[in-house]
């Protein structure tokens, strides 16, 4: 059934493979791009080829970056004795839109799931241990407090435990300026679980 | 809690139906074959969002029909409005209010208890059936144990893929550390829940029990974790069942390692009826198991009052027949009073007049309910 013209068809399915896009959703952008200005899609098509050519990994962190070290890695201000462990570059931005932590990254890309084939040796985890010199003094496990995210965290700990640095994992448990009674159960049980002494 | 009204749009034999319940005893009376059990099926699936018989969902959309309409109004504190869409052609539609839900939060807004023939498979059928009746019972009161399950089962495909992966390559592998450490941990977090859900309602079957059995019968419901032998009675505190996971973990690991999956866990979990001290899957008659089966689901009635603050709704499907007298009177007194009842019956003479005064009762015939006025 050839509703759409070739070039459109194929452009509706290069879109369909981005994630959270569906037929509808595709189908929509596409038209809107075709409605577009010549010089706006070109700017668009320029963007993505661009970001693809000048993005990479850093060799340091892992996080994306144009410049190699990132500019977190690079920057002399920041804590070279913290490290905090994620799972994807998101993570990052998460963290350092709270402006609370000043330490260094690491990014594992991904979680150690063996139901899909991943173990440490399809994460950056060689990676991080290399980093760990003496000039480390703590490594916080910030992987996704699912079960996925769990097994990852004591990996590593039982991992690094016995170089004698310090290991932590992020608390779980309650949203801040919430109700306490809008919680739901498993995260209060977390919560009341991760009480601390006041 | 109870029930106000059911609709229902092209669900089995109903084109459309729309009834109104009575707060207590209502009856649907009906040949076999005419739509009794339809009814029960649908007042089900708003409680537990699944049927209690068809194995495709699609089974329940009449015949010839695209889509399928499941809708009620349950009295809690509030009238809240449940409903449910099955669709041939499009995924599964839960609502609460008229708001889109995920079918854990569906889950436990309204609770039933219902008893059939076919319950006599919870004693006679395999354990599977008991973890199952174990992991819905405990659902109903408490919302965190889904997700825990759920997470139980997520570790145990990853624990098993993994293990495969090593009986495959032969060689051990040190991840399957941090897994046995959370099999242990979120197992035995399940475990305990079972056991202590299995305690209550142990205590109130056995009350129960001996009423229906004149006190002839002492029923004993027992906890059977997989590292149980011969039925021992054992204590179930986190930390003693957490070490008898750890030590069979142990024992069993060279043979896991060899077969490539899991050998130890909750999964492999049963629960045991013991009527006067035997196993009353091989000792008890049908009668006698039946029985059992009757006072433990009027337990489950107890138990959710005292879980939820409030009594579920009982549909009891065609028992009356099964029953003895003195057991059909004690049932009958039982629900007289505080409890949302709907029961199927071939036979209307099965109830006195008086109980019948103060029921609505419903003619089932062939898709249609006409109700007695």
């Amino acid at each position: 059934m050839a509703v759409y013209a070739k070039p459109l068809a194929r452009l509706i399915d290069e879109l369909r493979k981005l994630p959270g896009i569906g037929q509808k959703t595709a189908q929509r952008l596409a038209f809107f791009l075709i409605g577009e200005s010549d010089e706006s899609v070109r700017s668009l098509a320029s963007a993505i080829v661009e970001a693809k050519d000048k993005i990479s990994y850093c060799s340091k962190c892992f996080n994306l970056t144009d410049i190699d070290p990132c500019n977190i890695c690079g920057d002399s201000t920041r804590d070279k004795s913290l490290i905090c462990v994620v799972e994807e570059p998101k993570d990052i931005i998460a963290l350092e839109k709270t402006r609370s932590y000043k330490g260094m990254y690491h990014v594992l890309h991904g979680a150690i799931a063996p139901l899909e084939g991943i173990g440490p040796g399809e994460l950056r985890v060689k990676e991080l241990i290399t980093r760990l010199t003496e000039q480390v003094q703590e490594v916080i496990l910030a992987t996704d407090p699912n079960v996925e995210g769990e097994a990852t965290a004591m990996y590593l700990a039982r991992l690094i435990k016995p170089l004698d640095i310090k290991v932590t994992r992020i608390a779980h448990g309650m949203p801040v300026g919430g109700d306490l009674e809008y919680v739901d159960e498993v995260t209060l049980t977390k919560a009341l679980e991760g009480r601390r002494e006041m | 809690m109870n029930i106000k009204s059911l609709k229902l749009r092209n669900f089995r034999n109903y084109k459309q139906l729309d009834l109104e319940f009575a707060p207590h005893i209502n009856i649907l009376v009906g040949n076999n074959a005419q739509g009794k059990t339809n009814i029960l099926e649908a007042i089900y699936l708003l409680a537990a969002a699944k049927s209690f018989r068809a194995s495709k969902e699609s089974e329940m959309i009449k015949h010839n029909e695209i889509s399928s309409l499941i809708s009620g109004k349950i009295q809690r504190d509030a009238v809240h409005k449940l409903e449910i869409t099955i669709s041939n052609i499009a995924v599964k539609s839960i609502k609460c209010n008229t708001k889109e839900t995920q079918q854990k939060e569906f889950v436990g807004n309204f609770n039933v208890v219902l008893f059939s023939p076919e319950d006599l498979s919870l004693i006679k059928g395999s354990p599977g059936q008991r973890r199952r009746f174990m992991d819905l019972e405990i659902s109903q009161v408490n919302a965190g144990y889904r997700s825990l399950l759920a997470d139980y089962q997520k570790i145990l495909v990853h624990r098993n893929s993994l293990l495969k992966d090593i009986a495959h390559k032969n060689k051990y592998e040190k991840m399957l550390e941090v897994w046995d450490e959370q099999l242990i941990e979120v197992g035995t977090r399940l475990m305990v829940q079972r056991a202590e859900m299995i305690y209550k309602l142990g205590l109130l079957s056995r009350l129960i029990h001996r009423k229906l059995s004149n006190n002839q019968e002492e029923l004993i419901l027992r906890y059977s974790p997989f590292y149980a032998e011969n039925n021992e009675q054992l204590d179930y505190d986190y930390q003693t069942i957490k070490s008898r996971f750890s030590y069979a973990l142990a024992e069993e690991k060279p043979f896991e390692l060899l077969r490539g999956y899991s050998l130890v866990g909750p999964q492999r979990d049963d629960f045991i009826f013991l009527i006067n001290q035997l196993d009353a899957k091989r000792y008890a008659s049908q009668g006698q198991q039946r029985t059992a089966v009757l006072s433990c689901r009027l337990a489950e009635l107890e138990y959710m009052k005292s879980e939820t603050g409030r009594y579920p709704v009982i549909l009891l499907d065609d028992v009356m027949s099964e029953l003895d007298e003195l057991r059909k009177k004690y049932l009958l007194k039982l629900l007289d009073k505080k409890v949302q009842t709907i029961i199927t019956t071939t036979d209307i003479s099965d109830f006195e007049p008086e109980l019948l005064q103060n029921a609505s009762v419903f003619f089932v015939e062939s898709g249609q309910v006409t109700e007695r006025r």
